[in-house]
């Protein structure tokens, strides 16, 4: 599984690093970093939802 | 049983809607209205899908229903009618302006904003919640970021109240609403002719620099992010805020329990949003001809996305989707819309909601609104007060 962020899309509200800190990071400087692109398979359920709650739908999950 | 009948302009549904929107939920979750010539859908999955697929549902025919097929004689163009790839380009010009960050760092300023409203009221131990407090503060924050002088403010107030105004059950827009219109139009004409003389600072000021396309923002570009910023950013986080007092004050241990317990506000703030959003709907228009729940649907046909309803949908917030509930803490709601036009300011109002509710409920605890002198506020698509009489025991 690989983490795609369209950044034309994004607008940092963060709701994807409230749910998986671990691999979303919005930093000082108001963009959003992917800590990790590929994250393991039992991280699965939390992706799903970052990719459903983003408001901008600026997430995607490349299999 | 009664017809079902749903009329965005009728002021005893503004009264109570809630009970129409369940029955249009169960009832006729693809709703025509004949008289005014609109659909309606009211599941949460229907409005969520609705906002998500621009290319089936555009916002260029207005987003009130009054609205539809007037943009085109307007002197203002907004980006919250237009669809993405147009959209997106202006929206981006802007997009982090409003970031969870810069939001975070103009709380302090905001929370010294609605001290200053409250600290003249405080000690006569009453006030009217909407002209003493939500009804300037939001004005102030939103005119802080824009740049625009306090001497302006009330005046701007005063056009921008205006112009959502409608009357009972009809659709057409009334002339108090044209004459505020042309009020803020005629102040930014003016406001952006001193800026461009070098005048001026704040975010309208930045606009000027901007570029679309690879040139600057032509006036009806300008007039339109102008009108944008300071009608969404105050008409609506003024109804949030008044909206959240009248409702905490028909629950009045959910109200005492923000008073003991300040962590609480933040959940109260989502739980207003989702229970009872100042926004109601979102005007849409079909591009193409659809089928939903059996219902044929036309190419051009109007259809209202009902905010309102979707939030108390049962299949998404379950069976206690129809209480009041500050502890509920909703994974998500439709209170800002979704996809591209997700409420830019939506942070913002979050924050604004939080200090104000917070500052309300440690300043001027246990609270009782007078129901009986309360005025509706009444729109076609924004839910509020006009004027909310509250009176509270301890002065501090």
């Amino acid at each position: 599984m690989k983490i795609v962020v369209d950044y034309d899309l994004c607008e940092s509200n963060a709701i994807c690093m409230d749910i998986a800190p671990e691999v979303f990071e919005v930093r000082d400087d108001d963009f959003l970093y992917v800590l990790n692109e590929t994250p393991s398979e039992d991280m699965r359920p939390k992706m799903d939802e970052a990719v459903q709650r983003c408001p901008k739908q600026a997430i995607s999950i490349k299999e | 049983m009664t017809t079902l009948v749903y009329n965005p302009y009728s002021f005893s549904t503004h009264d109570d809607p809630y009970e129409t929107y369940r029955r249009l939920r169960e009832e006729a979750p693809a709703y025509w209205n004949d008289e005014l010539e609109f659909w309606v859908l009211s599941r949460f999955d229907d409005v969520l899908e609705g906002f998500r697929d621009f290319a089936t549902l555009t916002s260029t025919k207005g987003i009130a229903l009054e609205q539809r097929g007037l943009s085109a004689e307007r002197s203002f163009r907004q980006m919250i009618e237009m669809d993405p790839p147009e959209h997106t380009a202006y929206r981006k010009l802007v997009s982090r302006v409003f970031t969870g960050r810069r939001v975070a760092a103009m709380e302090d300023e905001i929370r010294t904003i609605i001290d200053g409203y409250i600290d003249r009221f405080v000690s006569e131990g009453s006030c009217d919640l909407v002209a003493d407090l939500t009804g300037p503060f939001p004005m102030d924050v939103i005119c802080a970021v824009l740049g625009i002088p306090a001497e302006d403010r009330a005046a701007l107030r005063s056009h921008s109240d205006k112009l959502l105004i409608r009357e009972d059950g009809i659709m057409e827009i009334p002339q108090a609403a044209l004459d505020g219109m042309f009020g803020m139009l005629e102040y930014f004409i003016e406001d952006l002719g001193r800026r461009k003389s070098g005048s001026g600072e704040g975010l309208i000021s930045d606009l000027l620099e901007l570029e679309v396309d690879g040139r600057s923002l032509n006036e009806e570009e300008l007039l339109g992010f102008c009108l944008l910023f300071v009608i969404a950013g105050h008409e609506t986080t003024t109804k949030m805020v008044a909206n959240s007092v009248e409702l905490l004050s028909r629950h009045p241990e959910q109200r005492d329990a923000l008073s003991d317990d300040p962590t609480l506000v933040p959940g109260a703030v989502e739980e207003v949003l989702r229970f009872h959003n100042s926004t109601q709907y979102m005007h849409r228009a079909l591009t193409r001809d659809v089928e939903r729940h059996g219902q044929q649907m036309g190419e051009g046909q109007s259809v209202l996305l009902l905010i309102g309803a979707a939030n108390h949908d049962h299949r998404e917030f379950g069976e206690t989707a129809e209480q009041f509930n500050i502890l509920r803490r909703p994974e998500r709601h439709l209170a800002f819309g979704y996809g591209a036009h997700f409420c830019l300011g939506a942070a913002l109002a979050r924050m604004e909601g939080k200090v104000a509710l917070e500052q309300i409920h440690s300043r001027m605890p246990h609270y009782e609104v007078d129901h009986e002198a309360k005025v509706r506020f009444h729109s076609s698509n924004v839910t509020g007060w006009t004027s909310l009489p509250i009176s509270f025991a301890t002065a501090r």
